[in-house]
């Protein structure tokens, strides 16, 4: 096996070539220009940019939550690019996490609810309530299980998302902006939970963020302005 | 299997797990009250109100003793009850023939009728008591064997005494009763010999009944009205030209048209009713469309195909539809049952069992619409990427334009299957589609042109202004919705006046209680002399011709095609009357009335549209052999629910010279009417007269069970107007709390906050009021017209009273929005809004 096929046997998302564009008010709007990365299994990317430029796009499209315009995405070694959102979503069932600015707890469920839910989602799970309470100690909330996310304040919810995220061991989790609600002492307190989480379990950690210090603890960066990557 | 049986069994733990949560949703909880009251709706106002159309059914049957009656001058084929008895309809007969009554001392000409054992089938037969407190007793039966009752007239001419011996034909008999109200006696127009009641088994030993009688033989039938239905329909191609049927339609007959108007009242009001409901379901299932779509966009990026959380979602719907469904069934029953009582104790009214199909049809239209406001959402969307989902502040619009297509279907599925009246359907729907077109429509033109207009410095109304004008879009939908509720309700209020105003003005004080008839031209002088000494209101006197329509056009009839209505019409003898004069409830809608030395006819203008007849078109009608020919001088339209001899036709004076001639009179008896009818019967043998007055009571009772029924309904339609508003309030929610914890933040007091809230919805309550009540009255006159076969009273006051109430309803509605929210702290009304 030579060291070409070596890093692509280590590589779980790559993109090539990637175009996103979208119709605005009749015309179209260029998102994302030849976008190509290789991204290995176990190290953490950070993609950073000013607003606007366009790294959510891509971080939803190396995720397969959008599709490209042109160009291809292999996640997990299969081509997404070409999958229907329910092929998409049953390649991301389990293997995959998510971490979002806005949290996106389902208002109506408890902390230990919302974390469960990643785990009911993927068929054949046991103990799903003690994984779930495991996860809530892994981010230091196992005396808020039975709050409601409006009970919660910003970095606690960010916590519960991020136990959510992990709960399911993923291969890859995906966080956006995950500290751009938060106050810069809970950052702090959230990323250092995230890389240690991500550690312990050899995930992959892609992540998007204008914070240039978050991005400089990431093994790679990178950059993009405009839609380009620089 | 066992693994099958695992996964199963996570899977409904994982159901309820999900359906105890979405309890927490107040959307959720919104929209399975919503859920609740459609299936109570259903159930108590859709099947009461199917009671009370069945019960009001059989009292009109009751006026004919059956729901159909197959008569013939000739024996009936056995054939027609062995028809009768495959469909599981009652059946009983009766003969009748004219014959003479007679005791030890004198005779009469009485029409005596043979009836079976469980004759009548439906309604009852009221014979006199002194000893009982009504003055009567009811049967359901014959009288027994060898025993007579005896209509008044027959008991006055021969002074009958109880248990007095009479003869009939061969038989003797005894008089056991005096009839005050037989059932098919009620529906005869014209009766010229007092009835006589035997029992049929008797009918041989009179000896009279032989092949050349001329007697009437009739097939008397009961049952589901399904089954009269086919039974009617099979009967009629096979009927020879002497046999004729007819069936009890409280829709047909047109004297029981203000019954008719009740029946298409009630249903309107249950098709509002039920629409409101849906309504209120939609804004319920709008609220949670949100939550749905971002649960369905969270699932996807955990993993979860749409399949898997449509069919989690329908099932989680599913599990909360049925108990639901259950228990609105279950409130519906126990609402109908008592609500049923109070009817049938408050009006005497019997009303037929509920049955569980309706309350079983109630839940399942509940079911499939629960689907349709919940579940289309998810479909409209399962291709759009989660990322776009879950940034979306509101429902995409795809969703919006999905959910209202479908809600729209739905409506007007449920409105054509409820109205059971294609023109009800045809008319409320589109009133309904075009008044929330032109809400819409003109609401935004309002917002504009008041928003250029006024100019307000307070700055609390000024808030109120721009937050109207500045959405537009939601300040027209809040209109529109509003506006629905006013229109359903003056809808509802303005017929409900209108109808029983109008039964009030068609039977006024002086209408007449006694008919009598067979009167002969010499009798007429000495009759005018007879009233003259009576304590009556108001008399009057019709000639009356015994005639048929034997050509039209110089066309023998026999050419014509008829069908239906209009082969009734020409093949039977009917009643003309010639007089100048235009008869009181009558108005000429085509041509003119009889002028000067005209010689002519007038017609119906019903009958003329049934037998296709036009002004200047001729009739030959032929009267006991002779036959004239004249032209059609004018079409009437007549108020056939005024109980006033009415007719057909009508000819010039002296048209029909030579032909046999009676005459009828219509008298208000202000005395004791018994009395009166024994006098004059007493002066003048030969005329036969009826105490209508009896007629009249039981469809006054008709009309107050209508009534009674109808403002039960209200309460209900109002009740699901209640949860509509409910609804709208549900749904400003979240907007209100933004809006409030801003300009708290910015430093607005309580009462700036009421005050700018409340003036915004005052606004938007006048446009409602306006709105909703001008395409009332105007969807209103349409069905008058079209549906209600009647005049709308409309009134201006209607559209101040809606307005009032639409600034009053609107701004509480307002006011309660956010009255919970006014001591809040605008970091907890944000933290609200977050998650």
């Amino acid at each position: 096996m030579n060291e070409n096929s070596k890093a692509k046997e280590n590589s779980v998302l790559q993109a090539s070539q990637v175009f996103k564009s979208i119709e605005h008010a009749g015309s179209n709007l260029d998102i994302l220009y030849d976008i190509s990365m290789d991204i290995s299994a176990g190290s953490t990317v950070s993609m950073t940019g000013p607003s606007g430029s366009g790294k959510t796009t891509l971080l939803g499209i190396l995720a397969g939550l959008d599709l490209p315009s042109s160009g291809s995405i292999t996640l997990l070694g299969q081509a997404i690019s070409t999958m229907d959102e329910d092929e998409r979503a049953k390649l991301r069932n389990g293997r995959v996490g998510f971490v979002f600015q806005s949290f996106h707890l389902l208002p109506n469920l408890t902390a230990l609810e919302n974390i469960s839910l990643a785990l009911e989602v993927i068929s054949g799970s046991q103990n799903i309530k003690e994984q779930s309470v495991q996860s809530l100690e892994s981010v230091g909330l196992s005396n808020r299980a039975s709050h409601l996310p409006s009970q919660l304040s910003g970095g606690e919810q960010q916590r519960v998302a991020l136990a959510r995220s992990m709960v399911v061991n993923p291969a890859i989790l995906f966080a956006d902006e995950p500290t751009g609600n938060l106050d810069y002492q809970t950052s702090m307190q959230i990323v250092d939970l995230m890389f240690s989480l991500v550690e312990q379990r050899g995930s992959t950690l892609i992540l998007a963020t204008h914070d240039h210090q978050l991005a400089g603890r990431c093994d790679v960066e990178y950059r993009i302005e405009a839609g380009h990557l620089v | 299997m066992w693994s099958i049986g695992l996964k199963l069994g996570t899977w409904f733990s994982q159901i309820d797990m999900g359906f105890a949560r979405s309890l927490r949703l107040s959307e959720f909880r919104l929209l399975l009250l919503a859920c609740l009251f459609v299936v109570i709706a259903l159930s108590v106002v859709g099947a009461l109100g199917s009671r009370i159309e069945q019960a009001m059914q059989l009292r009109t049957s009751a006026i004919m003793g059956a729901d159909a009656i197959l008569s013939s001058s000739r024996p009936l084929s056995q054939i027609y009850w062995e028809v009768a008895e495959d469909l599981g309809l009652k059946t009983a007969d009766s003969i009748s023939f004219m014959s003479m009554l007679t005791n030890d001392q004198e005779s009469r000409l009485v029409n005596v009728r043979a009836v079976s054992e469980n004759y009548p089938l439906r309604g009852e037969i009221l014979i006199k008591s002194d000893t009982s407190p009504e003055g009567f007793v009811e049967y359901k039966s014959s009288p027994d064997q060898g025993t007579v009752w005896a209509a008044t007239q027959a008991v006055v001419d021969l002074g009958l005494n109880e248990l007095e011996k009479l003869q009939i034909g061969d038989m003797q008999a005894d008089f056991i009763g005096e009839i005050m109200l037989d059932p098919e006696g009620g529906a005869d127009r014209i009766r010229f010999a007092p009835r006589v009641i035997i029992n049929i088994s008797d009918l041989e030993s009179t000896g009279l009944l032989t092949p050349a009688s001329r007697a009437r033989y009739r097939l008397l039938v009961a049952g589901d009205r399904e089954a009269i239905e086919v039974f009617y329909e099979s009967v009629s191609p096979e009927l020879e030209s002497y046999e004729e049927i007819v069936v009890a339609d409280i829709q047909r007959d047109e004297v029981n048209s203000t019954v008719g108007r009740i029946i298409s009242y009630i249903r309107l009001a249950v098709l509002l009713s039920v629409i409101l409901s849906i309504v209120a379901m939609a804004l319920a299932a709008q609220g949670l469309w949100r939550r749905q779509i971002v649960e369905m966009a969270l699932l996807r990026c955990l993993g979860q195909q749409n399949k898997k959380t449509m069919l989690r979602l329908g099932f989680r719907y599913l599990t909360m539809g049925i108990p639901v469904c259950m228990l609105g069934a279950l409130i519906g029953f126990a609402i109908q049952d008592v609500v049923g009582r109070i009817v049938q104790q408050q009006v005497i009214m019997r009303l037929p069992e509920p049955s569980f199909w309706s309350l079983a049809g109630a839940g399942i239209i509940t079911l499939i619409a629960l689907f349709v406001v919940t579940l289309p959402t998810l479909r409209a969307v399962q291709q759009v990427p989660s990322v776009i989902l879950l940034r979306t502040s509101s429902s995409p619009p795809m969703t919006q334009q999905q959910s209202s297509f479908s809600i729209l279907i739905l409506i007007v599925a449920l409105t054509i299957f409820l109205a059971g009246d294609i023109m009800l359907a045809l008319t409320v729907l589109p009133g309904l589609l075009l008044a929330a077109l032109l809400f819409w429509g003109v609401t935004r033109l309002l917002i504009y042109v008041v928003g250029r207009i006024v100019g307000i410095r307070s700055l609390p109304y000024f808030v109120a202004l721009k937050e109207v004008c500045s959405n537009g879009a939601r300040s027209a939908w809040i209109v529109s919705t509003f506006g629905s509720i006013v229109f359903a309700l003056v809808l509802l209020a303005v017929f409900r006046y209108d109808i029983f105003e109008s039964w009030g003005q068609t039977l006024p004080d002086d209408s007449p209680n006694v008919f009598a008839i067979n009167i002969k031209q010499s009798n007429l002088e000495p009759l005018g002399e007879f009233i003259n000494g009576q304590n009556v209101t108001r008399s009057d006197i019709y000639s009356i011709i015994r005639t048929r329509i034997v050509e039209i056009n110089g066309r023998p009839i026999s050419e014509y095609n008829f069908t239906g209505e209009a082969k009734d019409r020409v093949s039977h003898v009917f009643n003309l009357t010639e007089t100048a004069d235009l008869p009181q409830d009558n108005e000429v809608v085509q041509g003119q009335w009889f002028q000067g030395n005209a010689s002519g006819l007038s017609v119906e203008d019903e009958t003329a549209s049934e037998l296709g007849l036009e002004l200047g078109d001729t009739l030959t009608l032929d009267t006991a052999g002779i036959r004239h020919t004249a032209p059609i001088l004018n079409l009437r339209e007549v108020v056939w629910e005024n109980m006033r001899p009415n007719f057909f036709i009508i000819a010039t004076p002296g048209l029909l010279e030579d032909a046999p001639v009676s005459h009828m009179l219509a008298v208000h008896v202000d005395d004791d009417i018994n009395r009166f009818i024994n006098q004059m019967s007493r002066e003048f043998p030969n005329i036969s007269a009826i105490n209508v007055s009896i007629l009249l009571q039981r469809f006054q009772e008709i009309v107050n069970q209508g009534s009674m029924a109808i403002s039960t309904l209200f309460v209900f339609t109002l009740l699901a107007a209640g949860l509509v508003f409910f609804g709208i309030l549900q749904g400003q929610k979240i907007t209100r709390q933004l809006q409030i914890a801003l300009l708290k933040s910015m430093g607005a007091s309580r009462s700036f906050i009421r005050k700018a809230v409340i003036s915004e919805f005052a606004l938007l309550g006048i446009f409602s009021g306006l709105l909703g009540s001008a395409m009332a009255l105007l969807t209103g006159t349409l069905m008058a017209d079209q549906i209600f076969d009647m005049e709308l009273t409309v009134s201006w006051s209607w559209m101040a009273i809606s307005i009032a109430v639409g600034i009053v309803l609107v701004s509480i509605a307002g006011y309660l929005s956010i009255r919970g929210l006014l001591g809040v702290v605008p970091v907890r009304l944000l933290a609200n809004n977050r998650g």
